[in-house]
């Protein structure tokens, strides 16, 4: 792979993290723009965590994940600590593609 | 301070968060090292994947290296998978970034919320990632958000950098991880760290209107798009809750000044 590309994708990269992160800082922010982010982390994170679950390079695909982030999102509704919805979404991800 | 506008009911009934300095807390600490620890292992196993990924896809260890300083796992994933195959280099690129692009709309939401100086925030946006930005605001004080971001942020990148150049040296000598259940680790970690810091119900409703819109689009849209379309479920709440005004989220309403303020902030204490 050319050093070219690579630094074009290191350097873009950063850019867009750059440009977000700097953006409205110091700068007067209408109300409007403040409270339409206000769920942004929420929103995008939950889909992220989704999104993963269900895919493998761009594509749905179902397997044993889905059953190990249903236990780890049951294990967080019951408030259980964050060493174990980790054990329960690794391990009953790995139990399942064991059995299946 | 927009957060102590007179609107709110709640406040004077004593239901908002009491803002302790839990800062020295023993217990909130160690919890937070596990975390982090936590997020490591699992950049340290993935920059592992990655960079046999790179290895087998004919990349050599430095320019395994070079790449992971994206510290961006799927659009590495997926620039490698692009080139290897023969495809252009614009494709890659293009794919990448509309993976990427997620990373300026989680920054562009959570800059005002994690103070530090505009000279910092060029450093800390080469190591924005999802760890450092949730453990940050996860904390109640100015001062302990920037700390937490960048010890989070470095730790976590140091353990993907050498994840990736381990795994460019090993050369497919660890068996496929997923079987151990890899793969759903970086979701039960997020799963977890979300359900701690965001379970207000504009947050969860936020939450969940995101992850339906972004498992619907991934038939019809490419690898990217989803995800940050998902974020769109983050103006719900908003209509949803217009009406009445909303439950005061976090103290993150105390606009950092900038610059030299971040410690001064930290005296700000509860609304006493």
């Amino acid at each position: 792979m050319s050093w070219g590309l690579i630094a074009t994708l290191v350097v873009a990269t950063y850019l867009i993290r750059v440009s977000g992160f700097t953006l409205l800082v110091n700068r007067d922010v209408p109300e409007v723009v403040t409270k339409s982010l206000a769920y942004v982390p929420a929103a995008l994170l939950a889909a992220l965590v989704a999104v993963q679950t269900v895919t493998t390079d761009g594509a749905f695909a179902l397997d044993a994940r889905i059953g190990g982030v249903f236990a780890a999102g049951v294990a967080v509704a019951l408030r259980a600590p964050f060493a174990l919805v980790f054990v329960v979404g690794v391990g009953v991800t790995a139990l399942l593609r064991l059995l299946l | 301070m927009p957060a102590s506008r007179g609107c709110n009911p709640d406040a004077a009934a004593g239901n908002v968060e009491p803002v302790t300095t839990d800062d020295s807390s023993e217990s909130a600490r160690r919890s937070i090292t596990g975390q982090v620890i936590a997020f490591t292992a699992v950049a340290f196993v993935f920059g592992i994947t990655f960079g046999m990924t790179a290895a087998a896809g004919g990349l050599n260890v430095l320019e395994t290296l070079g790449i992971s300083f994206m510290f961006a796992g799927a659009a590495q994933f997926t620039v490698v998978a692009i080139i290897a195959a023969g495809g252009p280099v614009t494709a890659a690129i293009a794919a990448a970034m509309l993976l990427n692009a997620r990373f300026g709309m989680l920054a562009l939401a959570v800059a005002h919320r994690i103070p530090m100086s505009m000279g910092r925030r060029y450093l800390a946006a080469i190591v924005l990632g999802d760890p450092p930005v949730v453990m940050a605001l996860g904390e109640r004080t100015p001062r302990r958000r920037e700390r937490v971001y960048w010890t989070t942020a470095l730790i976590t990148a140091a353990g993907w950098l050498s994840g990736t150049v381990v795994g460019a040296l090993v050369e497919g000598g660890i068996g496929d991880p997923n079987v151990i259940g890899l793969d759903a680790a970086l979701p039960a970690l997020m799963l977890a760290i979300l359900g701690q810091n965001f379970r207000d119900r504009p947050n969860l409703l936020a939450a969940a209107c995101g992850a339906v819109i972004g498992v619907s689009l991934v038939p019809i849209a490419p690898a990217g798009l989803p995800v940050l379309a998902g974020g769109l479920g983050a103006l719900v709440p908003l209509l949803m809750y217009r009406s009445k005004p909303t439950v005061s989220t976090h103290p993150d309403e105390v606009v950092p000044s900038d610059g030299e303020s971040s410690d001064g902030a930290t005296g700000r204490g509860g609304p006493a």
